[in-house]
């Protein structure tokens, strides 16, 4: 064959040498495909967008180990009994009815890269011409001594929703007055920047609703500082005066360890007790990720901040969690708002579709407590190799209760409007 | 300034405040740009595209539960609420910000794929 020129070839194996050089999709003259692994708000979102907006010319695929999901954004108000749990779980019936998404359950094992297929858990394959990882995030249980998968089951993260969040619930419910809760904060970067705080103030609120004004929660935090922590200080000290004990690494010098069967945290300053422990450690990018290849070394993948394509393979994006969105936080609002650039993205690559200049959103609204909510919230555009905030605000402290219910409310329609968004 | 009046009453359906001590000078900005915008040739595709932004929060169906519906109001109308935000006539964190980089082009693409939605 060395011998042979390109002309050569090309007469040898006749048409089909030429065919050989385009997309499996012309090739066949198949629909491109486009499979999505992860079906929360970033992966839903860009199925949905794919789907209804390139109008049947995409075929396209939507992997969740879960058959309905449960938002960990207001699994805080659940807490709160402010939400049921089934007001925060959806089902992707309507992507498949409205939009013809094929929905798979079930767990992606691996991804090759090569051939540009997709392993399920079953060793089933599904093959793709263009892949979104949404995957979220993974716990690193043991980068808080003495945490584990098992002691979740004592000690719950609820960083996940789920199960987890309903045995929080559970052991929030059962405690007692003058028993204490201890939570332990993670290190940034994390899921939800504001997450933390806000749980704080719904784990307040249950137990000043019953009267148990003895207990305290004390929170040990990995940071110095946090989410909107003047807003946050300021309501707790309004709502639950004496409830809750915020310490920092330079206070408690380090989170020794974690024993859950005997609900205690020990740190360099005290041994801290509680009837509840909320441990919420260390994240990475999800194990399908990694799998993949596209991490970095800190566990999250590095996008181009035009499209959110991976910076290691044109043909794959990542959204939300797992990717390195510059100084979008890792939230649900993100990860909607990068679907949609990722989406017309794939369309221009896959379509005649035209692609639009990226721009991304984000708010984060926090309840404090029964009508005080708060927000903080950026517009996104790609700046110096990132995705940069271009225009920001927070609420302030000291703002009447009037603005304060209206923000509460305002979250509430945001929470239907983005469910609507992703899941209907 | 007729048509400023009738702006100010299509805000109110809206449902948000206008601040009551709304610059004049800004108000006549809104009216004068707002004439501006309704001459340009909307480009559709793009306000679809723009429009992501805007339904994470604005839904399409329901009621307006916290946040107003904005689909199927009028161009004029939705074109002087984004300026109004755009030029601080009204005042809300997260729509301030999400207007405050939009220009004539955006404001027209997205006024003009809001107007066309129906339920
Ligand atoms: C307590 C708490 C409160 C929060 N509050 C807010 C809030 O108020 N506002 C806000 O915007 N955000 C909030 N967030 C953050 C928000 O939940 C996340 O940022 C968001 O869910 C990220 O979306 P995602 O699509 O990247 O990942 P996820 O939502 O985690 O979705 C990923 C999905 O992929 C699935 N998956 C992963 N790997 C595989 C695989 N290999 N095969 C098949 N399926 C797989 C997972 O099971 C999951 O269903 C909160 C988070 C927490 C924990």
């Amino acid at each position: 064959m060395s011998g042979l020129t390109r002309r050569h070839f090309g007469l040898l194996l006749g048409a089909s040498a030429s065919s050989l050089a385009l997309p499996t999709y012309l090739r066949a003259q198949e629909k491109p495909r486009v499979v999505v692994i992860g079906g929360g708000p970033g992966g839903a979102t860009v199925a949905k967008y794919v789907a209804r907006d390139s109008a049947g010319a995409i075929d396209v695929t939507l992997i969740n180990e879960t058959e309905t999901f449960t938002t960990c954004f207001f699994s805080n108000l659940y807490l709160g009994d402010f939400q049921s749990f089934d007001d925060i779980t959806h089902d992707y019936d309507k992507l498949v009815s409205n939009y013809g998404i094929k929905k798979i359950t079930g767990r992606a094992a691996s991804v090759d890269r090569e051939a540009k297929t997709v392993t399920l858990a079953d060793g089933s394959t599904v093959p793709y011409d263009r892949l979104v990882l949404a995957p979220g995030i993974d716990i690193i249980y043991d980068s808080v001594p003495g945490y584990s998968q098992e002691a979740a089951q004592i000690a719950p993260h609820a960083w996940k929703a789920g199960p987890q969040t309903q045995l929080l619930k559970e052991k929030l419910d059962a405690v007692e007055d003058g028993q204490n809760i201890v939570m332990v904060a993670p290190p940034n970067p994390f899921r939800c920047p504001p997450g933390p705080y806000e749980r704080i103030s719904m784990f307040a609120h249950v137990l000043k609703k019953k009267g148990f004004t003895r207990s305290k929660i004390f929170v040990l935090d990995y940071k110095e500082s946090f989410s909107k922590q003047a807003l946050f200080t300021e309501g707790w000290e309004a709502h639950y005066p004496g409830m809750v004990e915020w310490y920092g690494p330079d206070v408690h010098g380090g989170v020794k360890s974690v024993d859950a069967a005997a609900g205690t945290v020990e740190t360099d300053l005290d041994v801290f007790e509680g009837a509840l422990l909320n441990i919420i450690p260390s994240q990475r990018a999800g194990a399908i990720a990694v799998d993949a290849g596209v991490t970095n070394e800190a566990g999250w993948v590095p996008i181009d901040e035009n499209s959110m394509r991976s910076k290691v393979d044109d043909s794959i994006f990542v959204l939300g969690d797992a990717s390195v969105a510059g100084d979008m936080p890792k939230s649900a609002f993100s990860a909607n708002s990068q679907a949609k650039v990722a989406a017309i993205n794939i369309r221009a690559d896959l379509t005649d579709a035209r692609a639009f200049p990226a721009r991304y959103s984000n708010t984060c609204w926090s309840l404090i407590e029964t009508n005080d909510g708060v927000k903080v919230g950026a517009q996104y555009e790609p700046k110096d190799g990132k995705i940069a905030a271009v225009e920001t605000f927070i609420s302030q402290p000291g703002e009447d209760a009037d603005l304060r219910k209206a923000t509460y409310e305002e979250s509430v329609g945001w929470y239907a409007g983005i469910v609507e968004d992703v899941f209907g | 300034m007729k048509l400023a009046f009738h702006a100010v009453l299509a805000l109110a359906a809206l449902n948000s405040p206008v601040l009551a001590v709304a610059d004049p000078s800004s108000i006549q900005r809104v009216g004068e740009a707002r004439e501006v915008i309704l001459g340009i040739d909307a480009d559709r595709a793009y306000g679809e595209y723009l429009a992501g932004d805007c339904v994470a929060c604005h839904r399409l169906s329901g009621e307006p539960a916290g946040i107003p519906i904005i689909h199927g109001q009028p161009v004029s109308d939705l074109i002087t609420a984004l300026l109004e935000y755009k030029l601080g006539v009204r005042t809300n964190e997260v729509m301030s910000v999400r207007t405050a980089r939009l220009g004539d082009q955006e404001i027209a693409a997205l006024a003009a794929h809001f107007a066309a939605q129906t339920k």
